[in-house]
């Protein structure tokens, strides 16, 4: 052993230029593979921080007797390893007119939790004291002046504290926080708690359910936080692979959504594939560094050295620089990605913030804030990436090893004094009989006359292009799917949303105020939507996933919205005779609205006119969370019956859909087309989260023909370019400040926020599929040089037979393109097939909507650009060298 | 309008290239028509050959057919010489034994001899004449071969007969000077050769061996068969060649100056050679001083 | 006929202290058709003046006439065509195109004149009298050391070149090899009207030449007999 090393010591010293490149290469892909690593994780943990910021810096909450609240209590003293912070919330009361009001008591360290501090003033100490948020403040119209008389509810109260906004707030939720003393109607506690972060957290909600005889079912979670530090377990990923394989389709997906939510699947998966590309990079050039003196070991062969001393020498030289270059490697990049991290912050923080978590819609601007205003965090240095690199490459390089050594010591003695290696299956084919051009013949045969190494070059050439095609397909479709996504789920289509604050049905924005909205100079357009709610019976058998709503699923753990079930008799209905009766949001567009509806489009097809004409409708239709829509068994051309309130003005309990038939009428309607989600969604009722819920889409007349529905529920504005946002902002209030319930939201700082975070995104991806071409470039490089100078003497022999130094460019110039070409048809081979899995995977597992972007011609080409120029600088920089060198040594080699 | 202006430019830029190829084609006439004036006119071809192209390659080629009408200008004016060269060397040659002849002719014509002593001048005289006989023959062959008037005329035979051919001629010499002829065996094969003129070659080589060997020495003849060459070995144990001679020894007339007292006309291993060349074959010697030589003879197997 | 003609030529290499001179001051010239053996031992400088000949290298001084051109004053461009159009090299370690048969071996350096036919009844004819013809599809890892020379010496002639360099045409095979590639060299120079000039440290071999020229310290050292 101790031979080996001071031999592979001494090959190390001795052949500097290769020992370099080896360390170029280990240099280069470590910090990669860390720097990436690093982002990644330092992205995970700001994400974490920012949801700590919006859900609150909780893990779980239950609503809990006073008995079980001291149990609690004594449980977190007693456990102070376990339980770190309890936070007691008690709701007083909750008033629904005017406005939605919920009285309410929170500790101090609740307030903590929920990011509530008090911004101005003390928390209520009296009964006649309260403090309020920014945005009831707002919305109640005050001067957010302490000491100001609030009435509330028929009483006065003073107020005595202003509270930063609550990032969660329910839209229409506005919370009194008032004494602890106020008087409650009896409501239970709830306790939000808070478990140590250092470890598990599965472990110990385990422990505490355990001990306190709690059922699981009471405690909800906290998911965002709960989902990163719960750490998976065996037990889990085992009931992951049950599950999956026992569901009749969709078992891989299933597996897969289940793992990336999970067990960080995405992340480590990204850890792997660099982890592979980088021991690829390593082990070709260290392969042609071992190439190039193989004849050394042919010497040390006829010396008696044995295959495991072989190995030796191999593991000990590429270790010995690994060494040396594993730390400079996670040095270099994590310090760039510590530079790219502070300049590209927002990139790496989790986007869905602000769409749907835990089931609590955050439609509010303020989520967009957070993405605004969130300072990105510390970074991080991965030690995960660190170690696991470093255990995945010290494994595969020893694998490694082991197959060169295999391979040297294969190779008799001769074959390697001599470099000669067999090929078999010749042609005999005379090429000069039928070509004057025998150059372009050599060309072609010295290409393939090593297969291995002719496929492994282009394997490598094709590489670089096919990451970088790959990610520019996802990206594009990540550009679209957000920017679809925002139009449906955040209503960041539009610049201002002019929508009713209420959940009757009779509150609407006049038409008259709508057609004087969209006059406002630097309105660029409005589209006005109406809305109504229906019910819709369906046949048993049209209804193929029979568990998809809470309604309908059975699942103790899994409870339908009791507020929606009060009120409207839940989302689903299955009688006795098993048909069902789900409610439905129904929409009406205008023109402009149906056009850009187009993209959600999934079977059929519509245009205004023809709705109005055949009074055909659009259905949106569910998604699940495997990104399918075959939820329902309806195609364009069915038929379907919509059960209506007879008029907007009618009783609550009408909206049950259980009174006598005279409460409502009945229309049919033709399904004219399916789409995947729904524009201008109505939050206020039965809530449409954009996937789940059904919804009916007409036109405004439509609604006005078959209901008589001749007001809009809401507004959808868009601002002309150069208008400024303000002054718009402000004739937009004024419109509608007359209106009863109608509220006015401003998405301009957000959508600008947004757009600015997706180009930082897209150019960071991009950026890093470059540096991974770059990489690949550089072992090309390597590769290619060898390749070339390893055919020194044939080529020799070439000038001495009188090839002049043009036509020798000429020739490697050939060969340089047709490896080109070669690399880039087989890059497109690649790009074709990793698109259908990767299409699989955006539909399937991310839940992109309408993935149908594909990279541009133009990137396509421009890679393949590269790849052409590429691979003929590749080969035209060592054949300089050729063409300076001696002949006479080159023919003597 | 536009459609016209594009036809009108497709027009031209074709009528251009016509144009231009044509040019072309008439320069490269041009310099082909100079290129052969200038072989006519015996002129140095003035067309540079060092490019890459058509008309280099041409000129190139045109300057090697120059260099050959060159060559045999020259090479006929050096027969022309050669001729005159060989006219003075048979003279000299025949030099010597003429005057013997005369002179025995003269003491034959002064009658006053006796019977024995004019059998024995005659005797000499007979000697004298053979020799230049022999002399004349040897240089009527060579010219004629040089001339290329006797046609050597290679077929594929048998070299076994050949052999046996040439050993008989020098068989009795040999044996009169008491020398050892052994002749290794070896499997018949047909070579590359005229039977007249290779034992001609061989009877050559074999009489020399014979000469320069002292009585009682040894000639071993072996034949070696290679891939394309079958060697023909005649070994003796003679008094060999000095090294600075051996490189000479084929050429025209030449004698080494330890056989000067030596019969011998210095034109065997020369018409050796040029036979062994119509035969593409040919002939190499090794020897040692003292120690005796090997005559190697190469004739081509039969093609492959 | 003078074909070529040396005059004065000096080969240095290195610069300053480490300066070696490999060739000092040598002066001959050859006719056409003469074969020529250049012998001395090794380090002489008979490869050097070989290479020299034969336009892979340039002389520090002096001038190399090859019909009518001064070999050491052509522009790179040009000294290749010349070497591509006048000289034929057969080296010791044969240095045929592994990826190619024989007989696209022996038409490649035909092939990169342009618009240059390619004679295939010429290389038939070489081939068949290098006896190579049956074996013209074959690979030169597949033949035997004495075959792949030959198929180097069918190379060289391809071109009818003026001169053929050969380089220890011989140093790598047995004597029995030796002399047939000796031959094929005689006849086949014979019968092209070559002019051949074979480096070799075999005497045995130089004898059967026209002219046999000794190097000796870079130096000709003397010439051993001529022919006619």
């Amino acid at each position: 052993m101790k031979a080996a090393v001071k031999l592979a010591f001494q090959n190390v010293t001795y052949y500097k230029k290769q020992t370099f490149a080896i360390f170029l290469g280990i240099v280069l892909s470590i910090a990669l593979l860390t720097g990436i690593g690093s982002l990644v994780y330092s992205g995970e943990r700001s994400s974490l921080e920012k949801d700590r910021q919006v859900y609150g810096d909780w893990h779980y909450y239950l609503y809990a007797s006073d008995e079980q609240g001291k149990m609690i209590r004594e449980y977190g003293e007693d456990r102070e390893g376990d339980l770190q912070e309890i936070g007691v919330m008690e709701k007083k009361s909750v008033e629904e007119e005017p406005y939605k009001l919920t009285f309410l008591y929170g500790d101090t360290q609740y307030l903590a939790m929920l990011g509530q501090e008090i911004e101005e003033g003390r928390y209520p100490k009296s009964r006649e004291e309260v403090a309020l948020d920014t945005y009831t403040i707002t919305n109640l119209g005050l001067d957010a002046e302490l000491g100001e008389a609030v009435e509330l509810n028929g009483k006065v109260y003073t107020l005595c504290g202003i509270l930063k906004n609550q990032w969660s707030a329910d839209v229409g939720e506005m919370r009194v926080f008032v004494s602890k003393n106020f008087p409650g109607e009896g409501i239970p506690k709830c306790y939000y708690l808070k478990f140590d972060e250092e470890r598990k957290l599965y472990p110990q909600a385990d422990r505490f359910i355990k001990e306190l005889h709690i059922s699981a079912e009471h405690m909800r979670t906290n998911s965002a936080l709960v989902e990163y530090l719960g750490g998976g377990n065996m037990q889990l990923f085992f009931s992951i692979l049950k599950t999956g394989f026992s569901l009749p389709e969709g078992r891989l997906t299933y597996i897969l959504a289940s793992m990336k939510e999970n067990f960080h699947l995405q992340e480590k998966g990204i850890l792997l594939g660099l982890g592979l590309f980088c021991v690829f990079i390593i082990y070709s050039v260290f392969h042609i560094s071992v190439l190039k003196r193989i004849s050394q070991y042919g010497i040390l062969q006829t010396l008696g050295i044995s295959q495991s001393q072989i190995f030796q020498v191999l593991s000990a030289e590429l270790f010995g620089i690994l060494i040396l270059g594993y730390p400079l490697g996670c040095l270099l990049g994590n310090s760039t990605a510590k530079v790219l991290y502070s300049k590209f912050d927002k990139v790496f923080v989790r986007e869905d913030t602000g769409t749907m978590q835990n089931g609590v819609h955050v439609g509010n601007t303020e989520a967009f804030k957070v993405n605004a205003s969130f300072e990105s965090g510390d970074f991080y240095v991965s030690r995960y990436a660190i170690c696991f690199g470093g255990v995945l490459l010290v494994i595969l390089l020893l694998a490694v090893c082991l197959k060169i050594a295999g391979r040297i010591y294969r190779l008799t003695v001769m074959q390697m004094l001599k470099k000669e290696i067999k090929n078999r299956g010749r042609s005999r084919k005379i090429h000069s009989i039928h070509s004057s051009r025998l150059t372009g013949v050599l060309t072609r045969k010295f290409m393939l006359f090593g297969r291995g190494t002719f496929i492994s070059i282009l394997c490598s050439l094709a590489l670089g292009g096919c990451i970088f095609l790959c990610c520019s397909y996802v990206t594009v479709n990540t550009q679209i799917h957000n920017e679809l996504s925002f139009k449906t789920d955040d209503g960041l289509g539009s610049e201002y949303q002019v929508f009713e604050e209420s959940d009757n049905l009779a509150y609407m924005i006049p038409k008259k105020t709508a057609e004087e909205i969209a006059m406002i100079p630097g309105i660029a357009a409005a589209y006005p939507v109406s809305y109504y709610l229906g019910e819709i019976p369906l046949e048993k058998n049209q209804v193929l996933w029979d568990k998809y709503c809470a309604e309908l699923a059975d699942d103790p753990g899994w409870k339908p919205d009791p507020m929606v079930m009060e009120k409207y008799n839940g989302r689903c209905l299955r009688d006795e005779s098993g048909n069902y009766r789900m409610k439905c949001n129904i929409y009406g567009y205008d023109d402009g609205m149906l056009e850009e509806l187009k993209d959600y489009l999934l079977e059929g097809h519509y245009d205004p006119k023809s709705l109005l004409e055949d009074n055909a409708v659009i259905l949106k239709t569910w998604m699940d969370g495997q990104g399918n829509y075959g939820g329902l068994d309806l195609k364009p051309g069915d038929t379907l019956t919509v059960k209506v309130p007879e008029s907007p003005d009618v009783p609550d309990t009408v909206l049950r859909f259980l009174e006598e038939d005279s409460w409502y009428e009945k229309k049919e309607f033709t399904i004219a087309a399916i789409v995947s989600r729904p524009m201008g969604k109505n939050d206020q009722l039965i809530g449409d989260d954009g996937t789940s819920d059904l919804g009916l889409i007409m036109t405004n007349a439509q609604m006005e023909e078959n209901f008589g529905i001749v007001g809009y529920n809401r507004i959808c504005i868009q601002k002309e370019k150069q208008a400024s946002g303000e002054d718009v902002g402000r004739a937009l209030a004024q419109k509608i400040k007359d209106i009863p319930k109608c509220m006015l939201q401003d998405y301009t700082g957000a959508i600008e926020t947004q757009n600015a975070y997706l180009q930082q995104k897209m150019y960071f991806f991009y950026g890093i599929s470059l540096l991974i071409l770059v990489i690949s470039m550089f072992h090309i490089m390597n590769s290619m040089q060898y390749l070339v100078l390893s055919r020194r003497h044939e080529f020799g022999i070439l000038r001495a037979m009188g090839i002049t130094d043009s036509g020798f460019y000429k020739m490697m110039l050939r060969e340089g393109i047709l490896y080109g070409i070669f690399a880039s048809l087989l890059m497109l081979a690649v790009y074709l097939t990793a698109k259908q899995v990767l299409l699989y995977l955006m539909v399937h597992v991310y839940r992109y909507l309408q993935p149908t972007g594909s990279v541009s011609p133009g990137i396509i080409a421009g890679v393949i650009g590269v790849n052409l120029l590429v691979s003929t600088a590749a080969v035209i920089l060592p054949s300089r060298e050729i063409v300076k060198g001696n002949i006479i040594q080159e023919i003597n080699e | 309008m536009n459609e016209t202006a594009a036809v009108i430019l497709c027009c031209a830029v074709c009528l251009g290239l016509v144009w231009y190829y044509r040019e072309k084609s008439k320069r490269q006439y041009r310099q082909i028509e100079c290129m052969l004036d200038e072989i006519l006119n015996e002129r140095p071809v003035s067309q540079s050959d060092l490019e890459e192209g058509e008309i280099a390659e041409l000129s190139h080629k045109a300057r090697r057919i120059q260099e050959k009408l060159n060559l045999e200008v020259q090479s006929a004016r050096k027969e022309k010489e050669q001729v005159k060269s060989l006219i003075s060397n048979m003279s000299h040659q025949l030099k010597t034994p003429l005057s013997n002849v005369m002179m025995y002719q003269e003491i034959l014509e002064s009658s006053s001899l006796e019977e024995e002593q004019r059998k024995k001048f005659l005797e000499k005289l007979k000697t004298q004449s053979e020799k230049i006989d022999w002399i004349l023959q040897s240089l009527f062959k060579m010219v004629n071969l040089e001339n290329g008037v006797i046609r050597v005329q290679p077929e594929e035979k048998n070299i076994k007969a050949t052999l046996s051919r040439a050993l008989s001629g020098v068989y009795e010499k040999a044996q009169r000077r008491n020398i050892k002829i052994t002749t290794e065996e070896f499997p018949d094969s047909t070579l590359y050769h005229d039977p007249r003129w290779t034992a001609e070659v061989l009877g050559n080589l074999l009489e020399n061996a014979v000469k320069y060997t002292d009585p009682g020495g040894r000639i071993v003849v072996r034949l070696v068969p290679y891939e394309l060459y079958s060697k023909l070995e005649i070994i003796d144990n003679g008094r060999g060649i000095a090294k600075e001679e051996l490189s000479c020894i084929f050429q025209r007339f030449y004698r080494s100056n330890d056989v000067r007292n030596l019969e011998g006309s210095g034109i065997g291993l020369y018409l050796s050679r040029l036979i062994l060349e119509k035969e593409k074959g040919y002939l190499t010697v090794e020897s040692e001083y003292g120690r005796g030589s090997c005559f190697q003879v190469f004739l081509q197997n039969c093609k492959n | 006929m003078k074909i070529l003609e040396v005059k004065n030529v000096e080969k240095i290499y290195g610069t300053g202290e480490t300066a070696v001179k490999a060739l000092r001051r040598v002066n001959f010239s050859a006719k056409q058709g003469e074969f020529i053996a250049l012998v001395g031992q090794s380090g002489s400088g008979k490869s050097t003046l070989l290479n020299l000949i034969g336009g892979l290298d340039i002389p520090s001084k002096g001038e190399i006439y090859i019909r009518d051109h001064n070999v050491a004053a052509l522009k790179k461009k040009e000294l290749t065509i010349f070497r591509r159009r006048n000289i034929g090299f057969v080296f010791q370690n044969y240095s045929l195109m592994p990826v190619m048969n024989v007989y696209d071996n022996v038409a490649l350096p035909v092939t990169f004149d342009r618009g240059r036919r390619v004679d295939h009844q010429y290389i038939e004819d070489i081939l068949k009298e290098l006896g190579l013809w049956k074996k013209r599809t074959k690979y030169p890892a597949e033949l035997s050391g004495g075959e792949q020379q030959r198929v180097a010496i069918a190379r060289a002639l391809a071109n009818k070149p003026a001169i053929l360099l050969a380089d220890e045409p011989t140093g790598n095979l047995d004597s029995v090899t030796t002399q047939d590639v000796m031959g094929l060299l005689k006849a086949s120079g014979e019968k092209y009207h070559q002019t051949i000039l074979m480096v070799t440290h075999n005497e045995a071999l130089a004898q059967s030449c026209d002219r046999v020229l000794c190097m000796k310290d870079g130096q000709l050292s003397g010439e051993e007999g001529t022919l006619s």
